[in-house]
């Protein structure tokens, strides 16, 4: 299982100093990655395939799990990762490289998955009954959601799946800005420049909405923050 | 979600996600040392952070990839593929509604142009129009028996004018526009 790369903090979110300019920074990984995005974007756009496959690489997975976190549907998750790229693959030679490949690349996501929100709210009206059968499907925990659990170990595997079903239902609580902030903070490891590069609003609007995000997802997660549950992030 | 941030609440998220200079960071990371009760709001930030992660990861794990970048190669090359006149100005009516004035235009504009090309008399083409190749900002249309397309301003869109045979011999000149080229 990969492990997410996070940028800003370290794994337990101590932030790296940059001793020379007295600020935080993105550390030395942080700025080789985006020097080596720039380059595959190049090479993508002079027609190199393989050079996309490899910005696919980078980051399908993420981009997955940020768009989940927003639509609630794997599925549709699925949909939006695809179409992303696939725009991505469209207008990448006029990508001039003013914002990093990645804000842009998450900003294409993210208008996606905001849009089929609020899209899936619209047709809510008309179908009620319908959408709250289904969730009520997935709440019990046999819903799209988590399809498939791999693991061997069947205590992990249940807590895991537990996990997952309460971070859903966590998130659920959010409206889908929050949603956005704190997956893109915490799975893409986004500073709050570049998340407010991504959505387009102020740095203290995300600064807001970050605060806001994580109080409401403590009060609802608080029996995981409270205790000792010890959930590993990779095998 | 009335709540607000006081300033240490401010201060504390900006120092968990790395936003603060090194000397405030410092200051913090002693309040930290010193006050439990604050140690506790950091370390309650930082559970949380690993348990959106550890989700996150168990759900992207549910996922084929190489069934995902199928899927993306397809994508790209239907992205490829011609789009019909009607297809694509469904699209823009259906999903871009800012765009209704300039789509009416393009309809408007066709029809126009078919009109003038089409004396009376002239049968309806039968042949399924194919799109060319190129796809120049402003194309110029070949040469008509009867008319004649001295060129058609696409807009910020592209497109290309071309001759369909007709049953009964002649031909129409078609006006092709293509997807729109925009940035996202």
């Amino acid at each position: 299982m990969a492990s997410w790369q996070r940028a800003g903090a370290t794994e337990d979110s101590q932030p790296i100093m940059n001793e020379s300019d007295g600020s935080t920074s993105k550390g030395s990984e942080e700025v080789r990655k985006s020097r080596n995005d720039r380059e595959l974007v190049e090479r993508v756009q002079t027609g190199d395939e393989r050079a996309f496959r490899e910005l696919f690489d980078a980051y399908h997975r993420r981009a997955f799990s940020v768009a989940v976190g927003v639509v609630k549907n794997p599925q549709d998750a699925m949909d939006i990762v695809q179409d992303a790229f696939v725009k991505v693959h469209k207008h990448i030679h006029g990508f001039k490289g003013t914002s990093s490949f990645y804000t842009w690349l998450y900003r294409i996501v993210m208008n996606l998955a905001i849009d089929h929100v609020r899209k899936a709210q619209n047709a809510a009206h008309a179908d009620y009954d319908e959408r709250s059968g289904r969730q009520a499907d997935n709440a019990a925990g046999d819903g799209a959601l988590l399809p498939r659990i791999m693991d061997s170990n069947p205590g992990k595997t249940v807590a895991r799946r537990e996990l997952t079903r309460h971070m859903q239902a966590a998130l659920d609580t959010l409206p889908e800005h929050h949603r956005a902030v704190i997956l893109l903070r915490e799975i893409e490891g986004m500073s709050y420049e570049e998340m407010a590069e991504t959505l387009e609003v102020p740095k203290g609007t995300i600064m807001s909405r970050l605060f806001h995000a994580r109080k409401k997802m403590q009060q609802t997660l608080e029996a995981y923050l409270e205790g000792d549950l010890q959930i590993e992030e990779s095998s | 979600m009335t709540t607000q941030p006081s300033a240490q609440d401010e201060t504390l998220q900006r120092f968990f996600d790395g936003d603060l200079p090194s000397e405030e960071a410092a200051r913090v990371q002693r309040q930290l040392d010193e006050d439990p009760d604050l140690a506790e709001r950091y370390a309650r930030l930082t559970r949380l952070s690993r348990l959106v992660r550890a989700a996150a990861e168990e759900m992207a794990d549910q996922v084929s990839y190489n069934e995902l970048y199928a899927r993306v190669q397809r994508g790209i090359e239907a992205e490829k593929q011609p789009r019909g006149l009607l297809a694509t100005l469904k699209e823009l009516l259906v999903h871009r509604p800012q765009v209704w004035v300039p789509a009416a235009g393009a309809v408007a504009m066709t029809a126009a142009v078919l009109l003038t090309v089409l004396g009376p008399g002239d049968e309806q083409p039968t042949a399924t129009p194919q799109p060319p190749q190129a796809a120049p900002e402003t194309a110029t249309a070949a040469p008509s028996s009867d008319s004649e397309i001295v060129a058609v301003d696409f807009g910020h869109r592209t497109g290309t004018v071309f001759e369909v045979s007709g049953v009964g011999g002649g031909s129409t000149p078609v006006v092709w526009i293509n997807d729109t080229s925009d940035g996202k």
